[in-house]
């Protein structure tokens, strides 16, 4: 509710052709990624780990996870309409998680709350995706600046838009960081795949590697100035969308492996 | 039968009924414009008259004794070398009498302006009559004529707020380029041409504290003179297409009669500067870059009428103002026209 708030305020405030509060939002935010923080911690403690056991605890992480970046990175950043980008698809995401049936399910089967390594590398995963979100914020603002500037429209939202180059400086830094964590997560993961490899789906195995290496490629493909400015900006938007899309493979494969175990254990 | 000679007429074409596209064809140079005033100044018919030639309108003032006196003017227009006179008949206007008086009016307090409320105008309106002054080609009516559209821009500029809220093009184009840059102090600029236009675009962004700023125009003392105003450095001419690809923004405000750069140069000079933004401002008409460079990614080109545009946008604010304003003109211009008593000289010069 209070990241929809902060979203309605400032388009109050642009249809007004006034500036965004950025402390007015930002204190809005805080206090709604407060709330959010405070049920996840509840969450938390009845798992006994983190809160990532059914796809409702896993998008609540992610967009938790948005918010919790944003309001770190934002304060360094400083970007106009960041904040309110961030809360937006904070808000997308956490009221999607409520509108999937059954999503709050908790499977007696899960693999949270065992092993750590599992524990550390889906929430090592799920921080990347806040990252993935943030990048697609920001791509979402680059675009929308470039296309009002080549049309040239200057009115409302467009003029409380961050600057080109600065969005482009943010989005590199934030695609180094994604693809650093992501990669820290795919490797904790990978070792405990090692040791138990009948545990882990091949479609689970193959579109997380798949969304690494996309991301690593953008990431090259931008460093060596092959890809920037609007096509990169849609890549960011893309790869997000993929990113969220192969969640349902990763949910699928949950309990992959542990059926089996519980079958085999259960006959005489 | 009343006498319907002389007439005070105003032939035109300007920024709201034609195309910029169309504006840079009918542009005249400066050659183009003593030719006009000389087959002005020595037709039969035309008692008095002067010219104003700028980047959104080309205007003829005259006090026309005899025929058509669009004729006369489309014959003249004919005689000058590459003139596309039938695309200025598609889109000419003509005034005559009060409408004429009220028509000037408008122009010189701004009100007809692409950017409404602008100042330039006068300066131009006031060049154009010192030249026929100069040349012998205003008499009585023309002078009391333009006298008084002089006194009523001061009246609008004084007396009421059409010019609140009005917004420079360098303060646009700053605008523009923090959009685009983020913080100027960095960026470099390279400044094409020393015309009044580019002058105080180059002016606006140099108090914004750009990084650099190098200045080419093919007079070079004109260069040298802006190089002072603006504390920028003074580069050939025939250079300034090298540095394409190590600057961020270019104002570009030549009188070349074509464009100066296309969209195959600037695709190269792209290519050398991946991921960098540049931002092109062409202040000049006929325009100095290819339309077709705005295509290019992370190319963002801006025209006069695109920044004017854009200044335009807190019209609507003004709006009743400028109405008001228009209003107690066309009382002035009625008053203007009575105490003018142009035909009541002729029928009684006639009668004599």
């Amino acid at each position: 509710m209070a990241y929809m708030v902060a979203l309605a305020l400032t388009l109050v405030r642009l249809g007004r052709r006034r500036a965004p509060l950025h402390g007015f939002n930002l204190a809005i935010i805080l206090g709604g990624w407060l709330l959010q923080s405070v049920g996840l911690w509840m969450l938390g403690m009845d798992a006994g780990s983190c809160p990532i056991r059914n796809p409702f605890e896993v998008l609540q992480f992610v967009s938790w996870s948005i918010v919790i970046l944003y309001l770190f990175t934002g304060q360094v950043f400083r970007l106009s309409l960041f904040g309110t980008g961030s809360a937006s698809l904070a808000a997308i995401i956490s009221i999607t998680a409520y509108l999937i049936p059954g999503a709050n399910k908790v499977s007696p089967t899960s693999f949270i709350g065992g092993d750590p390594r599992i524990d550390a590398h889906a929430a090592l995963a799920l921080f990347s995706y806040g990252i993935f979100g943030l990048l697609a914020v920001l791509s979402v603002l680059y675009v929308l600046q470039n296309n009002s500037l080549k049309s040239k429209k200057n009115a409302g939202i467009f003029r409380f838009l961050p600057s080109i180059v600065d969005m482009d400086t943010v989005l590199m830094r934030l695609l180094i960081t994604a693809c650093i964590i992501y990669t820290i997560s795919v490797s904790i993961g990978a070792q405990y795949w090692r040791e138990h490899m009948d545990e882990v789906a091949l479609p689970k195995l193959i579109t997380t590697v798949a969304l690494l290496i996309a991301y690593w490629l953008v990431l090259l493909l931008r460093a060596t100035n092959k890809l920037f400015g609007t096509r990169l900006a849609w890549s960011c938007i893309g790869l997000l969308i993929a990113a969220l899309l192969i969640l349902w493979p990763v949910e699928a494969s949950r309990d992959y492996g542990k059926d089996e175990t519980i079958t085999s254990q259960s006959q005489p | 039968m009343p006498n319907d000679f002389p007439r005070l007429v105003t032939i035109g074409c300007n920024h709201h009924n034609t195309p910029l596209e169309v504006r840079e064809r009918l542009a005249l140079s400066a050659d183009g414009v003593k030719q006009l005033q000389a087959n002005l100044k020595d037709h039969g018919d035309i008692r008095e008259s002067a010219v104003l030639n700028t980047c959104n309108r080309i205007e003829i003032y005259m006090v026309s004794e005899n025929g058509n006196a669009l004729d006369h003017v489309a014959e003249m227009l004919g005689s000058i070398e590459g003139f596309p006179v039938s695309e200025f008949l598609d889109h000419v206007y003509v005034h005559e009498d009060v409408a004429a008086i009220n028509h000037a009016f408008q122009v010189a307090s701004g009100l007809d302006s692409q950017m409404v409320g602008e100042t330039q105008i006068l300066g131009q309106i006031k060049t154009s009559y010192a030249n026929a002054t100069a040349e012998k080609m205003v008499g009585p009516a023309l002078h009391k004529f333009f006298q008084k559209a002089f006194q009523a821009a001061k009246w609008a500029r004084t007396e009421t707020k059409i010019g609140t809220g009005q917004v420079s093009l360098g303060n646009i184009a700053v605008e523009l380029a923090t959009r685009i840059f983020g913080k100027l102090l960095v960026s470099r600029t390279l400044v094409i041409g020393s015309g009044e236009v580019g002058r105080e675009v180059a002016k606006a962004f140099r108090s914004r504290g750009v990084a650099c700023m190098s200045i080419a125009s093919r007079t070079h003392e004109r260069a040298e003179e802006l190089s002072r105003e603006v504390d920028g450095l003074v580069i050939p001419f025939n250079t300034w297409q090298d540095t394409l690809p190590y600057v961020d923004i270019g104002i570009f405000a030549t009188s070349a009669p074509m464009n100066i750069l296309d969209k195959k140069t600037l695709m190269v000079a792209m290519k050398k500067r991946p991921r960098k933004p540049l931002f092109l401002i062409d202040l000049a008409l006929p325009r100095d870059i290819a339309a077709d460079a705005a295509d290019l990614p992370n190319l963002y080109l801006y025209n006069l009428d695109d920044l004017a545009g854009i200044a335009n946008e807190n019209l609507q604010n003004r709006q009743k103002e400028v109405d008001n304003c228009l209003s107690e003109l066309q009382r002035k211009a009625q008053y203007t026209w009575k105490s003018m008593k142009l035909r009541d000289e002729a029928v009684s010069s006639a009668g004599n």
